[in-house]
């Protein structure tokens, strides 16, 4: 069993994700959230778990379902809300919107949204630390099942092979790219962590069904990446709960395999996640406050942006160019 | 040249070349590998990366004696990835690490265009002005000994069209000097385009290279009058070269000419243009990518759109065809505009007699006392191939 104090984060991230990409589902027919929104709705448990194995001093980038890796990093909510009502006080001042979130502060270098475009950046990344002799930080690119068929993809797990980078690629495989199947894009029986194991990098696959395994696994690896200062690949099967971009369910279309659909609603990460902090000595009266204490949160921040969304802003094109 | 140079100054910082009292002779190549060699030593932190820097051939000798001097982890070669190369120099850059990225021929750039347009050029502002993306990217173009379709084209026009990024293009040792330090020092994504048929070209570098204009490095351009200016002439990289190359020419023939030298692309010094053209009347301008949507076009509609009134004849474009380059020395002689062409738009723009392309070509031979004139083919007489 973990430490007490350990479940207590995961927790607290988990439902700090979950709520908040529940809240913005249900906020988004008021029309007051105009750009693309990928949710990370069924896809909060590695990011909650990673949030205890990722310090400020890393360096992180991610796709354009990016919201739990932003908050996983300790990017500010507030900032992140903004940002999708277009706000000037979003954290990139209402430019980005939903797929290009930043917070430099904690490392969150960026999330963009042309499929694998962050993966050679978040490469880049890593080789600061090189250059400043600072050999106890870690390069973060989150990625999808679908950018590994990128030709970036392979130039970039090549260049950390070859230069030997503290770069860790976490690969959430949930087997769709938009509406298309895994199964017509990839080679069959072909599994991806064993590919890029060729690529002559430490490669694993991570299961999320137990909480502890998961843990404990994850934890391993990152931290003997951090030690050895060595590229990484984790493949994690994952699926999101709810369509590609946009709040609603859209499993009625029929274009994902009914028993994967059914086998996800049997692991429900929520309940199995619950049931394990129970186990280690969490109380369910601590697990409602910290549920309540996020609600507040999130009734403060959304009430806010939407009382300032519509307020007149002035072209910043004098911000085009770096002084 | 340059390791002459170097033992006799026993290792030149930028404090001791600044203190130097004389100009020194520099090839374009030898300014840029000393702009590099003072901007790493000025600057701990910038690398500078690409395939084949640490070759035998140096990228054409402009990363001579870098890896030597500065080390494997800031002067290193890189796997055949031009886009993981471009998004690597994008993560560099926002973390701290300012750098020069390098692709001998502009050609291959295109697999990166993702990443300088999407990442590079957009990161600054996408995100909320967050980071900076302090990189420079040096894209060698040129012509000649065949390298036909695909080893022979340049894509400014393009690049030109990307908010967010800068252009710039040096015309001799001492533009290629300044530009380069100037484009490390900024703060922003900078295209460095090298035209290979001035990397041997000698030329003097001034002892105190013209202060950045700081904050406004850009745009930046020269012009140069010859005569009583009659007709406005706008050029850039190697055709400014060929240009001066010309003066004489012009000078026999009674031709003024006020010859506009853009050094930045985007953006580009359209003032210094417009006050040219205004005094003059005449317009023409050079380019060596197609004519449609050609850069040199860009110009004539700003022009044309800035003021009619002034305009004494319709503004002139000489520019590539609308073709592919071959590369078949038979089918390669007409593809560039010759110094004949040149001459003769400019007859035709101020008035001068016409005469027939033999006639001016004895007229250039004469002038310039060139009996036999180098294959089209070759940058230098001396040249032999095979790159």
């Amino acid at each position: 069993m973990t430490n007490l104090k350990l479940v207590k984060s995961v927790l607290s991230s988990f439902f700090r994700i979950r709520l908040t990409e529940m809240r913005i589902a249900e906020e988004y027919a008021s029309q007051l959230i105009r750009c693309p929104t990928h949710l990370s709705l069924g896809q909060e448990l590695l990011p909650a778990i990673l949030s205890t194995l990722m310090t400020p001093q890393d360096f992180a980038v991610s796709t354009h379902r990016c919201h739990a890796h932003y908050l996983a990093k300790g990017g500010n909510l507030r900032s992140m809300i903004l940002e999708l009502y277009g706000c000037a006080e979003g954290c990139a001042k209402g430019r980005g919107g939903s797929m290009h979130l930043v917070d430099t502060k904690v490392g969150f270098m960026g999330s963009t949204a042309i499929v694998g475009n962050s993966i050679p950046v978040g490469t880049g990344l890593a080789y600061t630390f090189r250059l400043r002799g600072i050999a106890s930080s870690l390069s973060f690119v989150f990625l999808g099942d679908g950018a590994t068929e990128e030709g970036v993809f392979s130039e970039s797990i090549n260049l950390a092979s070859v230069l030997n980078l503290p770069v860790v690629f976490i690969c959430e495989n949930n087997e769709y790219s938009v509406y298309t199947s895994r199964e017509f894009r990839q080679p069959r029986n072909r599994k991806i962590h064993e590919w890029v194991a060729a690529f002559g990098i430490n490669s694993a696959r991570v299961e999320m069904l137990s909480i502890d395994k998961s843990i404990k696994e994850l934890k391993t690896l990152v931290q003997q990446a951090r030690l050895e200062q060595k590229p990484l690949f984790i493949e994690v099967p994952s699926w999101r709960s709810v369509e590609h971009c946009g709040p609603n369910s859209d499993d009625h279309l029929n274009y994902r395999d009914p028993v994967q659909i059914e086998y996800w609603q049997q692991v429900n990460h929520e309940f199995r996640l619950i049931q394990y902090a129970l186990d280690c000595g969490v109380k369910n009266s601590e697990i409602e406050e910290l549920r309540q204490n996020i609600h507040r949160e999130l009734d403060e921040v959304f009430s806010y942006a939407k009382s300032i969304a519509r307020i007149k802003r002035e072209p910043d094109f004098e911000e085009l160019y770096a002084r | 040249m340059l390791n002459q140079l170097l033992e006799s100054r026993e290792n030149p910082t930028l404090k001791n070349f600044m203190q130097d009292s004389s100009r020194i002779e520099l090839t374009v190549a030898e300014s840029i590998n000393l702009a590099l060699r003072h901007s790493m030593e000025n600057n701990p932190s910038l690398v500078t990366m690409g395939l084949g820097i640490n070759d035998p051939k140096r990228i054409f000798g402009t990363t001579s004696l870098l890896h030597e001097t500065f080390g494997s982890n800031r002067v290193f070669d890189f796997p055949t990835s031009e886009n993981a190369l471009m998004g690597f120099a994008v993560g560099l850059a926002i973390s701290g690490t300012p750098n020069v990225s390098v692709h001998q021929r502009s050609d291959f750039f295109l697999l990166a265009m993702d990443q300088l347009v999407n990442s590079a050029a957009k990161w600054h502002y996408m995100f909320g002005s967050r980071s900076k993306v302090p990189l420079v990217v040096r894209l060698i173009v040129g012509k000649g000994w065949g390298q036909g379709p695909t080893h022979s084209q340049s894509f400014h026009a393009w690049f030109s069209h990307v908010p967010g990024l800068r252009v710039v293009m040096p015309h001799d040792s001492e533009s290629a000097y300044r530009l380069l330090v100037e484009a490390i020092e900024e703060p922003n994504p900078v295209i460095f385009i090298e035209h290979r048929w001035l990397h041997e070209q000698k030329g003097l570098i001034a002892r105190n290279p013209q202060p950045p204009k700081s904050p406004h490095r850009y745009p930046s351009s020269k012009t140069e009058e010859l005569g009583d200016s009659a007709v406005t002439v706008v050029s850039f990289s190697y055709l400014s070269s060929r240009v001066r190359a010309l003066y004489p020419v012009f000078s026999f023939l009674g031709i003024g000419i006020k010859h506009v030298i853009l050094e930045s692309i985007k953006p580009y010094d359209l003032d210094s243009i417009m006050r040219a053209t205004n005094d003059t009347g005449r317009l023409l301008v050079l380019d060596f990518a197609p004519r449609t949507s050609s850069f040199a076009k860009e110009i004539v509609s700003e022009v044309v759109m800035s003021s009619t009134e002034t305009l004494k004849q319709p503004p002139r474009v000489l520019t590539l065809p609308d073709y592919i380059q071959a590369t078949s020395f038979l089918l390669t002689n007409q593809f560039e505009f010759s110094d004949e062409d040149l001459v003769m738009e400019l007859m035709q723009l101020t008035g001068v007699e016409a005469l027939s392309k033999d006639e001016v070509h004895a007229i250039i031979s004469k002038v310039l006392e060139v009996d036999i004139r180098p294959p089209h083919d070759i940058p230098n007489p001396y040249f032999k191939g095979p790159f």
